[in-house]
């Protein structure tokens, strides 16, 4: 048997918990947006964290998949917290979880990993999504709004049905700007493009938060790098466990010593790999090894 | 919320077995790899509830593994090829062992090496430590350069590298076997004779998975090891083989995932299992297998495990 949550909080968590399934709404073409009930404490959950759901009881498909935490209520410190997932459909799983419905329990395990670090200093945030990186970054949204922080938020799409979360962002009081690749909605163009022309005639942003597909992400890291402005970047990659255990989901860092190299000590040694499900999903942009990706 | 076996003390069957010396409380652990060093499962599973804890394999120096993409999920399995990513030796010993000293469960350390020699040092930098109750040698890890497999597929290496461990510690060994081989009685009888004191198998099956639309392997390595429910079958039938084949210690691996699964193992001649993936799908599935046996044991009302060992009734 499991840890019960309170005992699970003693030991630092994660959660391995029953959620209940409250709804599961289409939002867009084949995109969903599953709201859950879970015992897990509010507080105990970052924005930049992410939740792994069992999809089958039956050997396939196997492996839980990981989803970004988009938002978060606080139910109070005895009930826990609701977490909403947006998700696409894409494969077996996303499939399966498409059609579930209200009521259903969820095996959940969560939160995970390593989430954005809140900027300290009262600023404007950049927040800068990549089709389904808005999943990730609605939390962060939520959360920078409770601390007062002003955010400008980028969101990039294919096409105009594509875009996702406009609303919800502006009700947070953010400013929203949309490119599509072919026009249909904002900025025609790359999201990295719309960024860099929109801060031509612009004072810098305090921060960078980012999450997409790799290279936008490196397009937002350069930008940022030049402008000498701290980038968070939130990554994904194919995962086992979850929890650090396996070190299937590594991605390549800027590992600081060379291995087996006769002139390091194996003190100080270290590894180029690092967990995505555990000193990420949310890294520094400048301890990724772009190159590496 | 989740089943944990019978509730009573009175009529539990004793569930304890002894694999060359190593004393375990129940016949269930952790497969290398599978549970990293015991402290990411912490906040989910109680460690003194396990059999005994096989650790990430360790060589002498750090390594860094393979490039990613490391897994991916196929039809009732996965394929991985991390490389035996790990800290190294003298890491392990000042770090990650340490930690196991709160638990009362057995920690037995897989190690690798690249050579004979390399397997003779690491065992004897193992030896006189603290807090190890056995090593797992992996002969058998199918994602490296050197070593690995290649001393699994070969009796007289195979045999090699267990004496020299065998001449380097004082600890019982239980060498891991590959299934990528053509006769596992040839190897299990070879690492028997070499002094080795049980042998547990299977590691992973070579597998690799490709993607159509790109035509690209789905693993930077091209080819990693298969496992999960899909190779349970395949280690079953090599498990009885070997188990026919020796008479040491037959530890059962593959694809375990129910305590249905333990049983089939130990109901062949296993006289313990371990459990890998399914400790990523289910953190506490080690848990709810050893309920499992301990509830089968008594509704057919065995007292002890050990009867139910090898109790295969043949046509």
């Amino acid at each position: 048997m499991s840890f019960s949550p309170s005992e699970a909080r003693e030991r630092g968590g994660p959660y391995l918990v029953y959620g209940t399934l409250l709804e599961n709404p289409q939002v867009a073409p084949s995109y969903h947006k599953m709201r859950i009930r879970t015992p897990i404490p509010y507080g105990d959950i970052e924005p930049g964290q992410f939740l792994m759901v069992r999809v089958s009881e039956e050997p396939f498909p196997l492996l839980r998949r990981p989803f970004s935490i988009h938002s978060l209520s606080d139910l109070g410190a005895k009930d826990g917290s609701d977490i909403e997932i947006l998700y696409k459909v894409v494969g077996k799983g996303t499939n399966l979880m498409a059609t579930w419905k209200g009521g259903k329990r969820l095996d959940i395990l969560a939160p995970l990993g390593k989430g954005f670090s809140l900027p300290t200093e009262m600023g404007t945030q950049s927040l800068v999504a990549g089709g389904i990186g808005v999943a990730g970054l609605f939390a962060l949204s939520q959360r920078m709004r409770a601390h007062g922080h002003t955010c400008l938020v980028f969101i990039g799409a294919k096409t105009k049905e594509h875009v996702l979360c406009v609303d919800e962002f502006k009700g947070l009081g953010a400013d929203v700007y949309v490119a599509t690749e072919d026009g249909g909605m904002g900025f025609r163009g790359m999201i990295p493009d719309m960024v860099t022309s929109f801060l031509h005639d612009r004072p810098n942003p305090s921060g960078f938060f980012a999450c997409g597909p790799v290279d936008m992400l490196k397009a937002v890291a350069e930008i940022a790098k030049s402008r000498s402005i701290p980038c968070q970047v939130s990554l994904e990659s194919r995962m086992a466990c979850g929890l650090g255990a396996c070190l299937g989901c590594v991605i390549k860092t800027k590992g600081k010593l060379p291995l087996r190299s006769k002139e390091a000590p194996h003190q100080g040694w270290d590894v180029p790999y690092k967990r995505v499900c555990k000193e990420g999903p949310v890294f520094d942009s400048e301890e990724v090894d772009w190159g590496g990706i | 919320m989740r089943y944990e076996g019978p509730k009573s003390f009175a009529h539990r069957p004793h569930m304890s077995v002894d694999i060359a010396g190593i004393k375990l409380k129940n016949p269930v652990m952790t497969a290398a790899g599978t549970f990293g060093y015991g402290q990411e499962f912490v906040p989910l599973v109680d460690l003194n509830r396990l059999g005994a804890i096989i650790t990430k394999g360790i060589s002498l120096k750090p390594m860094k593994g393979n490039p990613p993409p490391r897994i991916v999920e196929t039809v009732g399995g996965m394929i991985n090829s991390i490389g035996l990513q790990n800290v190294g030796a003298q890491a392990f010993i000042r770090d990650k062992l340490p930690f196991f000293s709160q638990f009362k469960t057995p920690v037995i350390a897989n190690i690798f090496g690249e050579t004979i020699r390399e397997f003779g040092e690491l065992a004897k930098r193992l030896d006189d430590i603290p807090g190890i109750a056995g090593l797992e040698v992996n002969i058998s890890c199918p994602n490296v350069a050197k070593g690995g497999v290649l001393f699994g597929a070969d009796p007289k290496m195979a045999h090699h590298v267990v004496r020299t461990v065998k001449r380097s510690t004082h600890l019982p060994i239980i060498v891991k076997l590959s299934p990528n081989v053509t006769d596992i009685t040839l190897i299990a009888k070879s690492v028997e004779e070499a002094g080795g004191d049980a042998i547990s198998l299977i590691n992973t099956l070579m597998a690799m998975a490709v993607d159509p639309q790109s035509r690209r392997p789905l693993l930077n390595n091209i080819i990693g090891g298969l496992s999960g429910p899909a190779v349970k079958p395949v280690a079953l039938r090599l498990v009885w083989q070997a188990v026919n084949a020796v008479k040491i210690p037959v530890i059962g691996i593959g694809g375990i995932m129910t305590p249905e699964d333990a049983l089939e193992f130990i109901i062949v001649g296993a006289r313990a299992v371990q459990v890998g993936t399914a400790n990523f799908v289910n953190p506490i599935a080690c848990v709810e297998i050893i309920g499992g046996i301990e509830a089968y044991l008594t509704k057919h009302g065995f007292r002890h495990i050990s009867e139910l060992v090898g109790s295969l009734r043949t046509p």
